[in-house]
């Protein structure tokens, strides 16, 4: 009886979770005319699907529990007649986890595909809005010519006594294809393969919509000049694709494995435009992965944006 | 004692196995050789700009620079110049852990042909330029001990043919010649009362001619150059593929070894790396703290002391406009990585250099790389420290036959003394 009842009570948190995904991928796309407006619609729904996703697939793997669980019990019933209960039950059961993964595979799926879409329109969004301002679409590039100096503190962290291993390994270090010296790891800092590097992002909670590149100049494209402070340019738009005015904006920087962040203290000094911020002050001493965040306090929302830079 | 005894020969046997490349540490890849390249001193870049002294590429300026930087009658008692703890015979500093001057500093002098890249001066970076760092000194009562009127008087007086020379004829020369008291804003209680009964033009024209001396002193300092070392030797060898036996007089096996240690498994090259073995940055490396009743913070109060410098970048005797001086204007002011953090020094001529660390606290190469081996945590003091510091270095596990060849390769970074260069000694009586 008790699996019966808890069958029924996830049958129906399922039919609840994908009736609410699929009204929300149904909704329509088109009718709009500002492209940032249409991208912003289309990151909520990939944000959507991805939090279904989550839930299925967490739904699933309380599932999966209960039938590891269940299966345990008919190990140590003795009894017969219960037998064909606990079979019936459990088929049941795993056809029912088998269906959840699959349905939460495909919504991450299609969430992914919303997301890419919606990263693509955002760009199409940007370049139609302030097409004289973009030189920049791909990542942020070094810029030319750029001697590549050493990390100046890779595989340095703060550690402590109490930590294990930091203390008794040695030196991190790391050989590159072609060298028979070894030096000095960049483990921590090697950005994963699949790291979203665009200069097009959505804000944590999908208030605002921004773009950023150095106000270098561009040859052929701007870029960072190791080692130099110089000025970034910051786009902001809103979830209705308007310029995001009169903000304040904090920005800080890191290396991700690393206790340190920027050399310099960089700030918004000015709104060139409406919704285009100067950011003077950067300045990267290495090369290697950068994480860049802007907390933004608009009007009406406060939201963070994230950058992630490979230089 | 087992540990110790075994792990090299087990570590040898193991290389020797997977590795058959370090065999002979003399072979270099190409990767290797470009790698390496950057730490050449071909590889310097050019001295960094200088826009806040119109003057620090200017030979007259510099010859004017040399003269004060030797000259002893700017101080206090009449026998202390710049050199005095900055010997050209030492490559500029005096081989005391902490300068004997009039007194005695907190801080070891650092070697000047190092310090002329990098943002920064001093040990906790609270001068930004070359100029302004050389002003400092003549004010402290351990050092120069001389006030800043009778300092800018003895430049307008003393040289007044070269200063015309080189500045023209100023207003604020005639000025500061005309005053007859010693007077500084800083210095002794008289001299301060001094300092107030002149008139702001007076104090102005002081303070102008004081910025000049320390421009002078910039446009000197940045005439040191550094010879090729051995090291560099070696690096220029392995580009042009020299056989092994011109390798071998260049850098023995110990030294080769150590400078593959230094590159990688001792982790060195974290920090001290490029051209000048620096990233001229500021970092705690656990130094024993030279006086644990007053704790040195480094950076952290160094940013404080930088931000009131009355001749930074910033200020009205500065070549450029406040807003310029981009360091300054962003400027990082927080962080728990500055507490006790002190710059990295420059490796080269460090065999030549003893003693070491921001108070010399530690006297011989050895004793340095064996506090990288196995480092203690740095000082805490609640009382005293604002936040726990930061501890930027890990326990190497090094042998101890490998820190012995860690101090060899440190000694292949000198370079020879210029003899013949006329800017690296004393000037004559020409």
């Amino acid at each position: 009886m008790k699996c019966i009842q808890s069958v029924v009570t996830i049958t129906l948190i399922i039919l609840l979770a994908s009736a609410s995904a699929n009204s929300e991928s149904h909704s329509h796309l088109a009718g709009e005319d500002n492209l940032i407006k249409t991208a912003s619609g289309i990151l909520r729904q990939a944000k959507a699907l991805e939090n279904n996703a989550t839930q299925v697939l967490r739904d699933a793997n309380q599932l999966r529990q209960t039938l590891n669980q269940l299966r345990a019990s008919q190990r140590q019933a003795s009894n017969s007649e219960h037998q064909s209960d606990f079979d019936q039950s459990l088929s049941l059961l795993s056809d029912q986890l088998s269906r959840w993964q699959t349905e939460g595979g495909t919504l991450r799926r299609h969430s992914d595909e919303l997301q890419r879409l919606g990263t693509t329109v955002m760009e199409a969004g940007f370049l139609n809005t302030w097409s004289d301002r973009i030189k920049l679409t791909g990542p942020v590039p070094l810029e030319k010519g750029d001697q590549v100096s050493m990390a100046h503190n890779t595989g340095v962290r703060s550690v402590h006594p109490s930590m294990d291993g930091r203390m008794t390994s040695g030196a991190e270090t790391e050989q590159h294809q072609g060298m028979s010296l070894s030096v000095p790891s960049m483990s921590g800092q090697q950005a994963p393969p699949d790291l979203d590097t665009g200069t097009f992002q959505a804000s944590r909670q999908l208030h605002y919509f921004a773009h950023i590149e150095p106000a270098t100049p561009a040859e052929p494209l701007p870029g960072v000049p190791l080692n130099k402070i110089h000025q970034w340019h910051l786009l902001i738009a809103d979830a209705e694709g308007e310029p995001v005015s009169g903000a304040s904006i904090e920005v800080t920087g890191h290396m991700p494995g690393h206790v340190h962040g920027l050399p310099t203290q960089p700030r918004v000094t000015d709104e060139i435009e409406p919704g285009v911020y100067r950011v003077e002050g950067m300045k990267f001493q290495m090369p290697g992965w950068w994480v860049m965040q802007f907390d933004v306090a608009g009007q009406s929302h406060n939201d963070t944006l994230i950058f992630n830079l490979v230089l | 004692m087992f540990n110790t005894h075994l792990k090299p020969f087990l570590l040898g046997a193991l290389l020797s196995l997977s590795w058959p490349v370090l065999a002979d540490p003399y072979d270099f890849t190409e990767a290797d050789i470009a790698f390496l390249s950057g730490f050449s001193l071909e590889a310097r870049p050019p001295l960094p700009e200088a826009k806040s002294n119109r003057l620090a590429d200017d030979t007259g300026a510099a010859e004017l620079g040399q003269k004060l930087f030797f000259d002893p009658r700017l101080s206090g008692n009449g026998q202390v110049s710049c050199a005095t703890c900055h010997q050209p015979a030492q490559y500029f500093t005096d081989g005391l852990p902490q300068s004997q001057a009039l007194g005695i500093t907190r801080r070891n002098a650092p070697s000047i042909p190092n310090s002329l890249h990098g943002p920064w001066q001093f040990w906790d970076g609270r001068a930004d330029s070359l100029w302004a760092q050389a002003l400092s000194p003549l004010e402290d009562q351990a050092e120069h001990g001389i006030d800043r009127t009778s300092a800018a008087r003895l430049l307008v007086t003393e040289y007044s043919e070269a200063y015309e020379q080189v500045f023209g004829d100023t207003q604020e020369a005639g000025q500061v010649a005309a005053i007859t008291v010693k007077a500084s804003p800083l210095t002794t209680q008289t001299e301060q009362e001094n300092w107030q009964a002149l008139s702001e033009a007076e104090q102005q024209a002081v303070n102008r001619v004081f910025s000049q001396m320390g421009k002078l002193m910039m446009a000197y300092e940045r005439k040191l150059e550094l010879r090729p070392a051995r090291f560099d030797e070696f690096i220029a060898q392995l580009q042009s593929d020299a056989d092994r036996a011109t390798l071998t007089d260049l850098m023995s096996e110990d030294e080769v070894r150590g400078m593959r240690l230094f590159m990688g498994p001792a982790d060195c090259a974290s920090c001290h790396n490029g051209p000048l073995f620096t990233n001229f940055e500021f970092h705690n490396i656990g130094a024993p703290e030279p006086d644990k009743t007053q704790v040195d913070m480094g950076r952290y109060t160094g940013i404080e002391k930088l931000q009131q410098n009355e001749f930074s970048c910033v200020s009205q005797w500065s070549d450029l406009e406040p807003e310029q001086c981009l360091e300054m204007a962003f400027l990082k002011t927080q962080g728990p990585e500055l507490v006790g953090a002190f710059k990295t020094p420059s490796l080269r001529n460090v065999a030549e250099t003893a003693p070491y660390m921001q108070a010399g606290q530690v006297k011989t190469l050895e004793e340095v790389v064996r506090h990288y081996n196995e480092p203690t945590p740095p000082f805490y003091d609640r009382e005293q420290h604002p936040s726990r510091p930061h501890f930027d270095i890990v326990p190497l596990q090094l042998t101890d036959t490998e820190l012995e060849q860690l101090v060899a390769f440190l000694g292949t970074l000198t370079s020879p003394l210029p003899e013949d260069d006329p800017w690296w000694w004393a000037p004559g009586n020409d």
